[in-house]
């Protein structure tokens, strides 16, 4: 049997709107996640995708509900608890990339590495490893605006991996891609997934890249309506149940 | 229109408040100096000399171009805050004209309210500060007033007209970027361009200017007027160099050496490399500015603190006394007194040259090359044969007959030539090895002096009575010092912090991506703080080294070298206090916005 990673339980997040009036996002939300599973999170805008990611990687607060990580509840951590554990044990991989832009590609990629302290030789080798893997290794002196979205893309993947984390959050990590850059950002994914067995949780409205995932959560008003897995299917097999799957679900 | 300008005053506040802010501070350090330097009354009670209040002139103009500066940058600042706003409102279909005079009238109307703020502000600072100044430095000051209408007006002017030339510029410089260059305005990213040969080349020139500036300053007595202008080319073309030079050769070095490769320091070190195009010329400017400030204070303490030492070499004795009332064994140390006779006749003091001879007569000469004075001692017979040599006689002369100069002295060979009419009366000459111990007993002699022979101790002769006298003139000299370094200090870290302030934007954006990937908030703090540090110890450094080098110009007129240092000290520690209270305040808001 399986290891759980991640177990979500009862998660509830409501706002107070600006007229007074109560809003739940997620409602009683509960799941798990395997060592080493891909799971795609899927849903239309507003069903609390992202307010889900928020809260599973201790960007944001529940309002009810635990998180457990490799058996810690994260919001029973102390604040330099959270900072080690964002630092140590996940990476995150954005949209809109967040990159530093004052910072040189090296120097972005290396940050998770300096901040854990780690040695000079240790982050040029971590460093030159994750750049050779993503193929920016030309770019490494270059400032984040002198490269393009889908170099940007994976410079933020090589600093979600260069500290070798045990789970990888991805906010629509290809929404701001074309198809060609999406989908190579997702081989990627799916290689250091099978390679590293890094654990990938990721939010996405696109079909096509939840379906590298080996699991896809849909999330409808707060709650998962419906889970599908791969189990051994081709890739492209599942993409075509995915997208049936979003056809029903809409 | 104005319901834009509306929402995006509501939507920016927090920078609105650090203009605003900034500008009160300013407004209200201009109107003080003005209160002071405008204040006849004030002026001339507390100098003795009228040269005093041409130095206030010259501070007060001083102030106004750093005022005239720092307004460039705090409407540089609006500007940029309402530039998308503009572009926004062009795109609806705004003229260039209609908004260039939005622009006049905000400009304007921000600066008459800060304006008017100010002043209020300084009244209160003025009353404050003049008290506590006075209470610090321990010198008399008489006619002080808070309130001046001439200084409210001239205050009102100044600001007035400054805002409406940085408005007219602003609105000109608006009328020339397109409506795309403005909305995008906030977005442009300065990416630090690096020619290292270049950046070398000129870095190390600047080095070289700046410790060439360094090696001529003791020499400038030397070199005159011509040596100054070269010192003053060669600091500010140093320090700017140096600053936009050797720092961003320092920085690229950091930024491929393993040094960086620790904690936050490969952040720090971007920080800094991103800010330097955009800071270099403020940061060159507030060096400057803190080397004026810290040398103004320094100088003016020193002179100050000097002033007994002075007195000392000045005079050949410590205090002379018109009457046996006088009791001399109050005071410690006396390593020489002596009783002389006279006889007054109308303006003219009779000595008995035969004492001189018998005992001797102090007085004070340079040396040859003018540099010291020692003392000489002279018979009757010298002071009779060479003419001028009886200036110690015509100071006690002088004292005798009350007034502060014009009395005439006749030394005879004998007590036979003296008149034979005019009563023989006597004084008594006393040295003390140290004056400023004396004080209290010396203070004491002098009152009873005065109380029976009615003579100031304006017109006495004597160290003592030489240093009650210039610490009366000096006491203003060191207070505007002291007032103009606060002020110029005050303002130069109002416009760093406000700087730092207004790039809060960018800077949220980088730290909320540090805090996403592992950051601690202690962290984030610490990283701030070293962040800010930096950006306010380069001129911070480069202006004490600037004083250290350029105190050494005013050796002419601290009596030599050795004095040169001796307002350094307190000086460096009041200026550091309170740059370290901008400093802690920039840290402070800095942080609290980068948190919201």
């Amino acid at each position: 049997m399986t290891e759980s990673l991640l177990i979500a339980n009862q998660l509830n997040k409501s706002y107070l709107s600006a007229a007074g009036v109560q809003q739940d996002v997620l409602h009683d939300l509960s799941f798990s996640v395997d060592k080493g599973e891909f799971v795609a999170i899927m849903g239309p805008s507003g069903s609390g995708k992202s307010t889900l990611l928020n809260i599973l990687s201790t960007l944001m607060a529940p309002t009810s509900g635990t998180v457990t990580i490799n058996g810690k509840d994260i919001w029973q951590l102390s604040d330099k608890e959270v900072s080690k554990f964002r630092g140590q044990d996940m990476g995150f991989i954005f949209q809109n990339y967040n990159l530093i832009d004052s910072l040189t590609v090296q120097e972005n990629i290396s940050l998770p590495l300096t901040l854990q302290k780690a040695g000079a030789k240790k982050i040029k080798q971590a460093v030159k490893k994750v750049a050779q893997m993503l193929h920016i290794e030309e770019y490494l002196n270059k400032y984040p605006s002198e490269l393009s979205g889908g170099q940007q893309q994976r410079v933020g993947a090589a600093r979600a991996l260069v500290h070798n984390p045990a789970l990888i959050f991805g906010d629509e990590p290809t929404g701001a891609l074309d198809s060609e850059n999406a989908r190579e950002m997702m081989n990627y994914l799916t290689t250091i997934n099978a390679n590293e067995g890094i654990s990938i949780i990721m939010v996405t409205h696109d079909a096509f890249s939840a379906s590298f995932a080996s699991r896809i959560l849909f999330l409808t008003d707060g709650q998962i309506t419906k889970t599908i897995n791969r189990d051994n299917q081709p890739r492209e097999v599942f993409y075509q149940q995915v997208l049936s799957e979003l056809g029903n679900f809409n | 229109m104005f319901g834009i300008a509306l929402k995006s005053l509501r939507s920016k506040w927090r920078d609105y408040i650090v203009l605003f802010v900034g500008l009160i501070i300013s407004a209200a350090i201009f109107y003080m100096f003005s209160a002071m330097a405008s204040n006849k009354a004030f002026l001339e009670s507390n100098s003795f000399v009228s040269q005093i209040s041409i130095i206030f002139v010259i501070g007060e103009i001083l102030l106004g171009i750093i005022t005239f500066v720092y307004l460039n940058f705090a409407n540089a600042f609006l500007l940029r805050l309402r530039q998308s706003d503009y572009g926004l409102m062009s795109m609806l279909g705004a003229s260039k004209k209609q908004i260039g005079s939005l622009l006049l009238r905000e400009t304007l109307s921000i600066g008459v309210i800060a304006t008017v703020i100010g002043i209020i502000f300084g009244f209160a600072l003025t009353s404050l500060s003049s008290s506590y100044l006075i209470k610090l430095l321990g010198v008399e000051l008489t006619h002080w007033q808070s309130i001046s209408v001439k200084s409210i007006v001239i205050t009102l002017i100044f600001f007035t007209v400054l805002f409406l030339l940085n408005g007219l510029y602003n609105k000109r410089r608006l009328s020339k970027q397109d409506t795309l260059a403005l909305l995008l305005a906030n977005k442009q990213v300065n990416q630090p361009k690096v020619h290292q040969k270049v950046d070398l080349l000129f870095g190390l020139i600047g080095l070289a200017l700046l410790i060439g500036s360094y090696i001529l300053m003791p020499k400038i007595a030397t070199l005159g007027m011509a040596g100054f202008v070269v010192i003053l080319v060669l600091n500010v073309w140093g320090t700017y160099w140096f600053i936009s030079r050797t720092l961003k050769m320092i920085t690229n070095w950091v930024r491929q050496s393993s040094f960086s490769m620790r904690g936050l320091r490969s952040f720090i070190n971007g920080q800094l490399s991103f800010r330097l195009p955009d800071y270099q010329r403020m940061l060159s400017s507030i060096a400057i500015m803190f080397a004026l400030a810290l040398g103004a204070m320094s100088v003016g303490q020193g002179y100050y603190r000097m002033l007994p030492k002075l007195a000392e070499s000045n005079y050949p004795v410590t205090a002379v006394y018109d009457t046996n009332q006088v009791n001399t064994d109050n005071l410690k140390d006396v390593t020489w007194q002596q009783t002389y006779h006279y006889v007054k006749s109308g303006n003219t003091i009779y000595f008995n040259g035969a004492e001189f001879n018998a005992n001797k007569l102090p007085a004070r000469v340079p040396s040859t090359d003018g540099a010291s004075m020692h003392t000489k001692w002279l018979t009757g017979d010298y002071i009779r044969k060479t003419p001028g040599s009886d200036y110690t006689l015509e100071g006690i002369a002088n004292q005798l007959l009350n007034q502060s100069y014009g009395a005439k002295v006749i030394v005879t060979p004998s007590q036979a030539q003296m008149p034979a009419n005019g009563e023989l009366q006597s004084i008594k000459m006393v040295k003390v090895s140290d004056m400023l111990a004396n004080e209290k007993a010396l203070a004491h002699n002098a009152s009873v002096e005065k109380k029976v022979t009615k003579s100031d101790i304006e017109f006495a002769t004597g160290s003592y009575a030489g240093y009650q006298q210039t610490k009366g003139i000096f006491g203003g000299v060191e207070f505007m010092g002291v007032f103009l370094g606060i002020g110029f200090l005050a303002m130069l870290a109002a416009t760093l912090m406000f700087k730092t302030l207004s790039g809060v934007a960018d800077d949220k954006q980088r730290y909320r991506i540090l805090t996403m990937i592992g950051t601690s908030d202690a962290q984030i703090t610490r990283t701030i703080a070293t962040d800010l540090g930096i950006l306010f110890g380069i001129p911070m450094i480069i202006g004490i080294f600037d004083v250290i080098f350029g105190l050494k110009m005013f050796a002419p007129l601290m009596a030599g070298e050795k004095n040169i240092y001796l307002g350094f000290g307190p000086s460096l520690v009041g200026i550091l206090g309170l740059y370290l209270i901008y400093y802690l305040l920039t840290v402070w808001m800095y942080r609290r916005l980068i948190k919201n």
